[in-house]
């Protein structure tokens, strides 16, 4: 197709909207190919000067049909494909599929293995709030702090490449445990981790938590009241944000979290200062969960389940044994088939709770499988925050409700 | 008579060379300072520690496709950056680099010229200055260049007044708009005691010095008041659709902007060429580079203001205080209170 | 906890230590609270209850969901405030009708306590939209509506939202929908579109 460069691009607008705003008002379509929506996300807003008079965010431009491809995947096929919905936190992401799929199966991963998955989910929401501080600062217009986030990210991507070589799209945790055994440097990195990274966490406050340009941008602005926050289903630190204590790790204790001592921190105000805060104590909840799991997790022991019909045999007895040898064959090939039945699952996610909805026909491959992204239900908010606001202030409510366009979109 | 006119033009040629040189090299300065702000190590394959950088970038940007957009209003489009480029360095005209040498018998003054409004004359050029941005965001056909112009605009008129008005006690105290005259007011030491301090006007007018400096970062857009191409709201701002060497020559401008700032600021403030030893240009570069080194800082540290900030703290904050700073001078200068 | 509800003997209630380890609430359909209330107050739209891995999922009439759910959000011994999750399940392929399942997940902030409420729906019906009750319900039904075709009543703004506006060719999520579409598409290079790869998987019928 040739493209006529000299005809006026036509504005993608509908004309229904564009008639709309009045000779006042300007559409502005903001994405999806703008610096600070995060990906793809687009937001056709209409102004008045520079205030905003309506909002409508148009997602789906990174819409891969995870679920449709959930039907068509075997259970344990489908665990990679969660690394891409939400690509900062790809072990959270992890976890809570295997998680639905070992309680739709009835098993339960080993202790052992419990307490590197809370590590592991732990260390990747610290990331993810990392890349969100980051990204977020940059979009109100701190530039050094990504910089400096993401010199501590570095250090959780390398615990995630020596666990599992690879640093993103971690594919890390396997239906009843891991398949891959700990490497004996690990938890020295992680306990490095835990000493390092306050220290890169103060210099973020330093630069940001009493500076009075950030606080004007941020205190008072996309205040969402807690009823809202309710009505729009809103989890994770936007609904803690508004002062609700809703954190499914203490609520609906998961793994062996409530075995652990760590605290939920709760805003007061809404707005997205207090979202703000809210991450940043959470980073240093985190830190403290995992320093406890590290000290508590056994050195030695199983991180698979074995001799269930729905885990992959171990690898030595695969190579020694003929059983073994053949049910790994059957596993990988065919796949198992859980019960008939559906389950929802739950968990804690950087952004939110994370929920699996699975229904099982008792064949190899999910009759149904859905993904609450919990972003994709926060961006909703966005219209009632940005209601009134200014163009500058919806960059931060889009910081603030810290999306993944790969999870909002799926 | 002939003989001064072809001394300024040489001076005036060297000036203007040695500035675009050195609006290169600021913007490799930039880069590093801002890349150890950062952690980061900044431009060094280029030669020893980057320095062929801007040359690469010179290059590169030259050698771009110059994409003009369909509905853009073409005229004005192609003429508004020249407007921003050609209107930049010319402040550097009343700067004094130096006071009058004898070179091969003849008197050369280091300066281009010495206007008798010279002040009034630097700020005049800030204000045309923003007709190449609001031109050019009104050229480009964009919503996004559109409203960086149009915040461009009115931040430029804001802090304009503030700038202005800032420097008022310093001339005042001075009694010329002549920079020239106010360097020679500021060489003379005073003595308190035995103890001899230089009578620059950082020292007698520091909340001034304060106001000029706020105002100075906003007029030139830099960060935290780069509001009319704050790239994460409006992508560009009002250079979205510039490309190739049009969007070098608002690159430039601004940079010469900031260079020409800093001179002006060194000037009127810290003395200019007056140093502790050995008067020269020496000094007000070093001076020169200390504003470009805070300018980098700045934008290293803080997150932007917001429109509607930037503005109250224009009117709301910055203006009571440079009247309160006038009336205060004035006062001074009236009733003869103090050394001056 | 309101006086006229105390009073009432038969009415099983959540306790403290409920919430630690069943928190699907009471595994036994008749001795969880919300499926009492709502089978006592709802008599002709309640269906049945089910409970698989200790989830209790409550099955009513389409067209009283909303008021289902409004009851369960309001009455002030089940609370379920938070609408975690609405979507459709294509049952085409494992009963006869209805053919669709509208499901939705509640959980209830003050209980700590979830519920699943089932509904089911043919193709052509409509389901009553759960906007007014929780603003969440907003995109996750034009997201069922994208995805299967559902269409709600008093939904304020039912358009497509993952998939494009002008998207024609029906709804991917129905299992009558191939997976790589109707469509044939030749990728940029080629001459003639992918050969489509069948897996040798079969289902049970």
């Amino acid at each position: 197709m040739v493209i006529d460069f000299s005809q006026p691009t036509p504005v993608e607008i509908s004309e229904e909207r564009q008639l709309s705003a009045s000779r006042r008002e300007m559409v502005l379509n903001m994405g999806p190919q703008h610096p600070s929506t995060h990906g793809v996300l687009r937001v056709l807003l209409t102004l008045d000067g520079e205030v905003i008079t309506s909002c409508d965010p148009n997602i789906g431009y990174l819409h891969r049909g995870v679920e449709k491809l959930g039907e068509s995947h075997r259970y344990s096929q489908f665990v990679p494909w969660t690394d891409r919905t939400d690509y900062v936190a790809a072990p959270s992401n992890n976890l809570g599929y295997v998680l639905a799929v070992e309680k739709l199966c009835g098993i339960e991963a080993p202790e052992r293995a419990q307490y590197w998955r809370i590590i592991m989910g732990e260390l990747a929401r610290i990331a993810s709030h990392l890349v969100w501080l980051g990204t977020h600062a940059l979009d109100i217009g701190a530039l050094s702090i990504s910089l400096y986030c993401f010199r501590e990210r570095e250090l959780i991507l390398d615990i995630f490449e020596k666990f599992c070589g690879a640093r993103l799209t971690t594919n890390m945790m396997e239906i009843g445990g891991f398949s891959r055994p700990i490497p004996p440097e690990l938890p020295e990195m992680v306990r490095t981790f835990c000493k390092v990274f306050p220290g890169g966490q103060r210099d973020y406050e330093l630069i940001l938590s009493e500076n009075p340009i950030w606080l004007s941008r941020t205190r008072g602005i996309g205040v969402i009241e807690p009823e809202v926050a309710i009505s729009y289903g809103l989890t994770g630190a936007c609904l803690r944000g508004s002062g609700i204590n809703y954190d499914v790790r203490k609520a609906q204790p998961y793994l062996l979290y409530d075995r652990l001592d760590f605290e939920v921190p709760l805003g007061s105000h809404g707005d997205v200062f207090d979202r703000y805060l809210v991450r940043m104590e959470e980073m240093r909840q985190a830190i403290k969960i995992i320093e406890q799991c590290i000290d508590q997790v056994p050195t030695d022991g199983d991180l698979m389940l074995h001799g269930s019909p729905y885990t992959i045999p171990p690898h030595d007895t695969v190579l020694t044994t003929a059983e073994d040898m053949q049910r790994h064959f059957i596993w990988v090939i065919k796949g198992f088939s859980p019960p008939k039945g559906e389950v929802y699952s739950a968990i804690e996610h950087s952004k939110g709770e994370l929920g699996h909805y699975i229904v099982s026909d008792g064949s190899p491959m999910p009759y149904r499988m859905r993904l609450r992204t919990p972003d994709f239900v926060n961006l909703q908010s966005l219209p009632y925050m940005a209601q009134g606001a200014m163009l500058a202030d919806v960059v931060a409510m889009i910081g603030t409700i810290d999306i993944v366009l790969g999870s909002v979109d799926r | 008579m002939y003989e001064h006119l072809i001394s300024s033009y040489i001076v005036g040629f060297i000036v203007l060379n040695v500035l675009l040189g050195l609006m290169a090299y600021m913007t490799w300065f930039e880069r590093k300072v801002l890349a150890r702000f950062q952690d980061r190590l900044g431009p060094t394959r280029t030669g020893p520690f980057g320095l062929l950088q801007p040359i690469a970038d010179g290059v590169k940007l030259l050698s771009k496709e110059d994409i003009i957009p369909a509905n853009a209003d073409r005229l004005i489009f192609l003429v508004a950056p020249l407007i921003s480029f050609v209107l930049a360095p010319l402040g550097a005209a009343v700067i004094p680099f130096g006071r009058s040498i004898t070179l091969f018998g003849y008197n050369v003054d280091l300066y281009v010229t010495d206007l008798n409004i010279a002040a009034l004359y630097v700020l005049a050029l800030g204000s045309i200055g923003v007709y190449g941005i609001i031109l050019g965001g009104y050229a480009s056909g964009n919503r996004y260049s559109l409203l960086g112009a149009l915040r461009s605009a009115a931040q430029v008129v804001s802090y304009e007044v503030v700038l202005g008005l800032s420097l008022v006690g310093v001339f005042i105290l001075s009694g010329s708009l002549s920079l020239l005259q106010i360097v020679n007011e500021q060489s003379q030491s005073l003595s308190f005691g035995g103890l001899q301090v230089p009578n620059w006007y950082i020292l007698s007018q520091p909340l001034a010095f304060a106001l000029f400096l706020v105002a100075a970062v906003a007029e030139t857009n830099r960060s935290p008041f780069d509001l009319p191409e704050a790239e994460t709201e409006l992508i560009g701002g009002f250079h979205t659709e510039y490309s190739g060497f049009r969007f070098s020559f608002f690159f430039l401008a601004e940079y010469i902007n900031m260079i020409v700032v800093s001179l002006f600021a060194s000037t009127l403030f810290l003395g200019g060429i007056d140093g502790p030893i050995a008067d020269g240009v020496w000094w007000l570069v070093i001076k020169a580079l200390i504003f470009l080194f805070f300018y980098v800082w700045l934008r290293a540290t803080l997150p932007r203001f917001r429109y509607d900030q930037l503005m109250g703290l224009a009117w709301k904050v910055l203006m009571p205080l440079v009247f309160l700073n006038i009336a205060l001078t004035g006062l001074i200068r009236l009733f003869g209170i103090g050394a001056i | 906890m309101s006086e006229e509800h105390a009073q009432l003997p038969a009415r099983p209630k959540l306790t403290a230590d409920s919430w630690a380890t069943g928190y699907w609430g009471p595994t036994e359909p008749d001795l969880h609270p919300a499926v009492y209330a709502v089978r006592e107050r709802f008599p002709d739209a309640f269906i049945d209850a089910i409970n698989f891995r200790d989830e209790m999922t409550i099955r009513v009439e389409r067209a009283r969901l909303r008021d289902v759910i409004a009851f369960l959000r309001d009455h002030p011994d089940q609370r379920y405030n938070l609408l975690t999750d609405e979507t459709a399940v294509d049952m085409v392929r494992l009963r006869d009708t209805p053919r669709f399942d509208i499901v939705v997940q509640l959980y209830s902030i003050p209980n700590r306590v979830r519920l699943r409420v089932k509904a089911g729906v043919d193709d052509g019906e409509t389901v009553p939209s759960l906007v007014p009750v929780h603003a969440a319900a907003n995109w996750m039904e034009r997201e069922v509506y994208d995805m299967f075709g559902i269409v709600f009543e008093d939904h304020p703004d039912l358009r497509r939202i993952l998939l494009a506006d002008d998207w024609d060719e029906g709804h991917p999520l129905r299992k009558d929908y191939p997976l790589r579409g109707f469509r044939e598409y030749v990728q940029p290079g080629f001459t003639k579109p992918a050969p489509r790869i069948r897996t040798r998987l079969r289902r049970p019928q």
